[in-house]
């Protein structure tokens, strides 16, 4: 007879902070497909699907997942102002105004829930001490590292559930802005989680000299949503 | 029988040049280039002195940046200065076998001063590798408008898009904080820069940075607002004041349109007027 598998105790805590249900605020963003996909025309699902592999995929392989682990690597060493420094330079990086505010909106949301829910974290109390002295933002990627160190998340299901987020964050905003039934959301994410270990795989090999991504026209977009007629999310 | 060596495409030796060069100002004549270094592939060509401003055309004699070499430009601003640094005409990056070109830039500017880059575009014709460095500090009373025009390949010979590669790695620093970062590096033939090709499958992109020590609320508005056709335009704020700006067109022409445009826009929050020398100087935006 197989010996059991060693329960992981992290599972039912990151099935949690993973879940659309946590009150991060993520649902109010589109994180710049709203307008991305007016100026693109998208309407089906295998649109989404286009922007996943040529936008979505690439930016997490290449520029957000690096820049978890590096995160993760800084506290797994215990390393707070290394980890402080990453977070000015991630604020400099997001280049449009409103994807940086909504990191920083859905960040704080999630910091606020780990505080009450998950408190004894040393490195939690400092960033949050840290934040009140206004020498930190709450980065959306920053807290989700604080996040998987406190709930001992493994570094490769933290990569893999920090993606699953962003690709379902951009789902979800698809359901009301390409007008796809939920069924076509489904597969659309499917598609992407299906790539997702790949991206996940590829970011492992990026060292901070090279984590970067370039985008001009989807961050014209970014940017020209503030000023739209009309929109539906914040950004 | 002609065989692909190993021996470079360049029928010349690499070259390690460039330019430092400072400006400082003197109340009774207006700012100067207090010392200059210069080597090729740069030269200097020319230099206007208008209502207080230094204008320095940076020229490059040879066809361009070929494999193996390496362009420096540092340049310091001092406290006060007005300075215009332009180069009117564009940058050819050429077919490489194997390495790349390196353009390493530096720019300081002090309390009170203003730095307008104006460049033509660097072209990145095809096969050729660019990696650039840019890093800037500036104050947080001082200006800067700081321009870079890319073309992808030579539009006039249908190709567009067939570098090797493009890499890049921008540092703005205001009062030391750092408030703009670029890092990146593109290949085309690995999928890379879908979004512009999509969009403008044979056009060109500009940036700039516009930081200065006045309002600019309105400016995002503004630049949005701008007609041009075959050209978009986007404009953010930076985090601790400034703007970044974002342009890309179907074409060269559309895109000079659109910069013309951002740039006076970004004149009028300066609240002074273009020197005339500035602008008649950058013949390629005329």
């Amino acid at each position: 007879m197989k010996e059991a598998q060693p329960v992981a105790d992290w599972v039912p805590a990151l099935l949690q902070v993973s879940d659309p249900l946590f009150p991060t605020g993520a649902y109010a963003h589109s994180m710049g497909l709203e307008q991305w996909a007016e100026t693109s025309g998208y309407r089906t699902a295998e649109d989404l699907m286009r922007f996943f592999s040529h936008h979505a995929g690439p930016s997490l392989a290449r520029l957000e997942l690096p820049y978890l682990r590096f995160a993760l690597d800084q506290l797994a060493q215990d390393e707070m102002e290394e980890l402080y420094a990453l977070e000015a330079e991630i604020d400099a990086w997001k280049w449009a105004e409103e994807i940086r505010q909504a990191s920083i909106h859905q960040g704080r949301g999630r910091l606020r829930l780990l505080e009450k829910i998950w408190s004894g974290s040393a490195h939690i109390d400092d960033y949050v001490k840290t934040y009140h002295e206004g020498r930190v933002y709450g980065h959306h990627l920053v807290v989700s590292a604080l996040q998987f160190e406190r709930l001992e998340v493994p570094a490769d299901a933290a990569l893999m559930a920090y993606g699953y987020q962003s690709l379902a964050n951009y789902v979800s905003a698809s359901v009301k802005l390409l007008r796809i039934s939920p069924e076509a959301a489904q597969r659309a994410l499917h598609a992407g989680l299906e790539d997702l270990p790949g991206w996940v795989s590829e970011s492992k090999a990026v060292a901070l000299s090279e984590a970067g991504w370039f985008a001009p026209a989807f961050d014209i977009t970014c940017a020209r949503h503030a000023t739209a007629f009309s929109r539906l999310f914040i950004s | 029988m002609l065989l692909k060596s190993s021996v470079s495409r360049s029928a010349r030796p690499a070259v390690l040049g460039g330019a430092r060069l400072r400006y400082t100002v003197d109340p009774a004549i207006g700012t100067q280039l207090k010392s200059q270094w210069v080597r090729p592939p740069l030269h200097l060509a020319k230099a206007y002195a208008e209502k207080g401003w230094a204008v320095s055309l940076l020229t490059s004699p040879t066809a361009g940046l070929l494999e193996g070499d390496k362009l420096e430009v540092d340049v310091a601003v001092d406290s006060g200065s007005k300075v215009g640094l332009i180069s009117p005409a564009a940058c050819r990056v050429h077919t490489m076998d194997q390495g790349n070109a390196l353009i390493e830039q530096s720019y300081k500017v002090g309390p009170g001063a203003l730095l307008d880059v104006w460049p033509s575009p660097l072209i990145l014709q095809k096969e050729s590798r660019l990696e650039q460095s840019t890093r800037v500090a500036v104050t947080s009373d001082s200006v800067l408008l700081f321009c870079e025009v890319v073309s992808p390949g030579r539009a006039a010979y249908g190709e567009s898009f067939a570098f090797a590669q493009w890499k890049s790695r921008l540092q703005i620093f205001r009062d030391k904080k750092l408030v703009a970062f670029e890092n990146f590096t593109c290949s085309p033939q690995n999928g890379d820069l879908m979004d512009w090709r999509e969009q403008y499958p044979d056009g060109s992109y500009a940036s700039f940075y516009f930081l200065a020590p006045f309002p600019m609320e309105d400016l995002v508005e503004s630049l949005h607002q701008i007609q041009c056709k075959e050209a978009s335009i986007g404009a953010s704020p930076l985090r601790e004041g400034g703007m970044g700006i974002k342009i890309l067109a179907a074409d060269g022409l559309h895109l000079r349109e659109a910069v013309f445009l951002v740039r006076k826009m970004c004149y009028e929050v300066i609240g002074i007027k273009l020197p005339h020398a500035l602008r008649r100087a950058q013949t390629f935006f005329h």
